[in-house]
């Protein structure tokens, strides 16, 4: 018996419809295939290194709140083994108030270091087990809960700074180094060079803003002027990025820029989920703290004749109070009081 | 058959979709494009564009010198003087109309790291005989590494200093002259506040007649970056503005015996060098739209704002710092 074909070849137009879509289809499905290739061999890299730390048994995660701690080395030529941290900074986003704390920890912070008996400049504690003791000492010190961190080193600072076609800064006032360190890309990583980066707007390369944020010579407040300047320039990155959504054309070019330069425990989720909090709220209130003194700390020195800030316990306890809440306001003062090994 | 040519009839959007992705992300190579026909008919600008020089005025843009590095260009007569900055060091050199070099008025390289100095901000009076700049040449026998301003005397080569800066606070920066009094020249004074240890900078007054020092702005405007009308009756200036990207052009009036009045702000944005034109009301500014290099741009003050906002030199190209400054007409 012969089958009788019943089925009827659709109009010109629907069909001319169909091929648009599909083609339209296609080319979004080979859009994002190019994001989440990028971003599927970013997180391969980026998250090599898992950290879960939980170490204070009284510190407990709060709800609707983040604190996210981005750390900075010199990892350039001349280091060896775990590199100090020498910039710790908390960021604590309050999603319901929406407000942002950026709270820079001096590197040269005097304290005790976590399951030791000695003292020490915070910078120092990720020379022992790395990222995780320094987590720790940040959790311990100030008793907060640490949500997630994110570490960058000296080339992968240049390489995400240059992926997202440098960083348009305003420098508050001239920065002069007379000895800034040639470590980068260099023959001899024990010289120096001079600088001379001018006030004003400026739009800066990789290389030029790590020169600004790293700078700390010939400057009255010293370390303190350069976490201003990190903050700084972290509020740049936030406003480039989340400026206009068509910004998020240049995230795969950041991930690809930055595979293997970035250790973190952010999830792609969670990137995803501050990503549009920041985008819907532009214009979001961003404070910025400091342990700077003459109220917060003091410069000192230590027994073996280091250089160091010394907290003042108490009026550092009021500030983490008014950032992260009481019982962290107590947990600071209780470890910043009566630290010892500094020469009086 | 039909799905074979179906599976490779989708492939090539698939892959323009991927390429589209790629190239959209990738960093843009942007080059600078003139259009002087904005430029007012009474100026002559000199501008630095990836280290060339170049003279626009309103009929067309003719590049000076070629590959020299060149950045701050100011006019000296009928020469053009400019600073060459390398890794360590500045100079101050001095080029005729065809950009050969005539001769080198600072130099900064003693051949010696420790010894070299920069050299920033040049600014000519307007009789042409003293160019204002800040310099931290004199830093090993002061031990202050930051700029201090000074006055080179083009008769007879030598510089005498001016103001010292607060030590290890940023110096000081961008002097220019009172085109109406040679004996008042404007700079600005970077500091810290002693409570907050937050930096600004504050506009002060230089008077070589009296020697005196005094204070035009204070920490809550935060101001820098002055430049006086060619009457020398008012100045443009910014204001930073919080901890933004934006700071404020503001316009005032100024008297060399009683300061700053009627000040107010024209503009908020990602400005850099206001200037005025030759002819009034008439400016020109540098800004940035978003996260890219600098545009010229020229506007009117009109009432408390500006209006007819035009583009001069457009590609995001240029720097933030100083990179043009307009010929005044007004040499006395």
């Amino acid at each position: 018996m012969q089958e009788i074909n019943t089925r009827q070849k659709k109009p010109f137009f629907i069909r001319l419809l169909i091929v648009i879509f599909l083609t339209v289809v296609c080319f979004f499905l080979g859009y994002s295939a190019y994001y989440l290739n990028s971003l599927q061999r970013f997180i391969a890299t980026a998250t090599s290194q898992h950290i879960t730390v939980k170490t204070a048994t009284n510190i407990t995660p709060l709800l609707n709140q983040t604190n996210i701690l981005l750390l900075g080395s010199d990892n350039d030529q001349k280091f060896t083994g775990n590199p100090l941290t020498q910039t710790m900074m908390v960021v604590h986003i309050d999603y319901a108030k929406k407000e942002i704390d950026m709270f820079s920890i001096p590197r040269d912070l005097w304290i005790r270091m976590p399951d030791r008996k000695n003292y020490g400049k915070i910078d120092q504690a990720a020379e022992y087990e790395g990222i995780p003791s320094a987590i720790k000492v940040v959790e311990q010190t100030f008793g907060i809960s640490i949500d997630h961190y994110a570490w960058v080193g000296l080339y992968g600072f240049i390489k995400s700074i240059n992926a997202i076609g440098g960083i348009n800064l305003q420098v508050v006032h001239p920065v002069l180094d007379n000895s800034y360190p040639t470590d980068i890309n260099s023959s001899n990583p024990y010289g120096y060079q001079r600088l001379d980066i001018q006030a004003g707007m400026q739009h800066m390369t990789g290389g030029e803003a790590l020169q600004y944020v790293r700078s700390r010579h010939e400057d009255l407040i010293g370390d303190f002027g350069r976490t201003q300047r990190q903050r700084e320039l972290l509020l740049a990155i936030k406003d480039t990025l989340f400026h206009s959504k068509s910004s998020l054309l240049k995230i795969p070019n950041i991930f690809n820029s930055l595979r293997g330069q970035i250790k973190t425990d952010v999830s792609p989720a969670f990137s995803l989920q501050l990503g549009i909090f920041l985008l819907r709220n532009k214009n979001i209130k961003i404070k910025q703290f400091t342990l700077s003194p003459p109220i917060y700390s003091s410069i000192g020195n230590s027994i073996d004749g280091q250089s160091i800030v010394v907290a003042n316990a108490s009026n550092s306890a009021k500030l983490i109070t008014q950032i992260f809440g009481k019982n962290a306001g107590q947990v600071t003062f209780n470890n910043l009081l009566n630290v010892q090994g500094i020469a009086r | 058959m039909k799905k074979r040519v179906l599976i490779l009839f989708s492939i090539i959007p698939f892959i323009v979709g991927f390429s589209v992705a790629y190239f959209q992300g990738k960093p843009k190579n942007q080059t600078a494009v003139f259009d002087t026909s904005n430029i007012q008919p009474t100026d002559t600008i000199i501008l630095s564009n990836n280290g060339n020089i170049y003279k626009l005025n309103k009929n067309r843009a003719s590049q000076i010198t070629h590959n020299q590095n060149l950045i701050e260009p100011i006019a000296l007569g009928n020469a053009i003087a400019a600073i060459k900055k390398t890794t360590n060091y500045s100079s101050l050199l001095l080029f005729d109309q065809s950009g050969n070099k005539i001769k080198t008025l600072f130099n900064g390289n003693s051949n010696n790291i420790d010894t070299m100095s920069w050299i920033t901000d040049p600014a000519v009076n307007s009789t042409q005989d003293r160019i204002a700049y800040v310099s931290d040449k004199d830093k090993v026998f002061t031990n202050v590494p930051d700029n201090a301003l000074y006055v080179l005397n083009l008769s007879t080569g030598k510089s005498t200093n001016i103001a010292k800066p607060d030590p290890y606070s940023g110096g000081i920066a961008h002097p220019i002259f009172d085109p109406s009094d040679k004996n008042i020249i404007l700079y600005d004074y970077y500091q810290y506040d002693p409570k907050t240890l937050m930096p600004y900078s504050a506009i002060k007054q230089f008077d070589n007649a009296s020697g005196l020092i005094t204070t035009l702005t204070y920490e809550n405007r935060n101001a820098y970056q002055a430049s006086f009308s060619p009457d020398g009756k008012k100045i443009l200036f910014l204001e930073r503005n919080g901890d933004s990207n934006n700071v404020a052009l503001c316009i005032a009036d100024f008297n060399n015996n009683s300061g700053l009045s009627n000040i107010k702000t024209l503009a908020i944005g990602d400005f850099a060098y206001p200037e005025f034109s030759n002819t009034k009301w008439h400016i020109y500014f540098l800004q940035a739209q978003g996260n890219k290099g600098y545009n010229l741009l020229t506007g009117t003050v009109y009432k408390n704002g500006l209006n007819n906002i035009r583009t001069i030199v457009s590609g995001n190209t240029l720097l933030g710092n100083s990179s043009y400054s307009v010929i005044r007409n007004t040499a006395r």
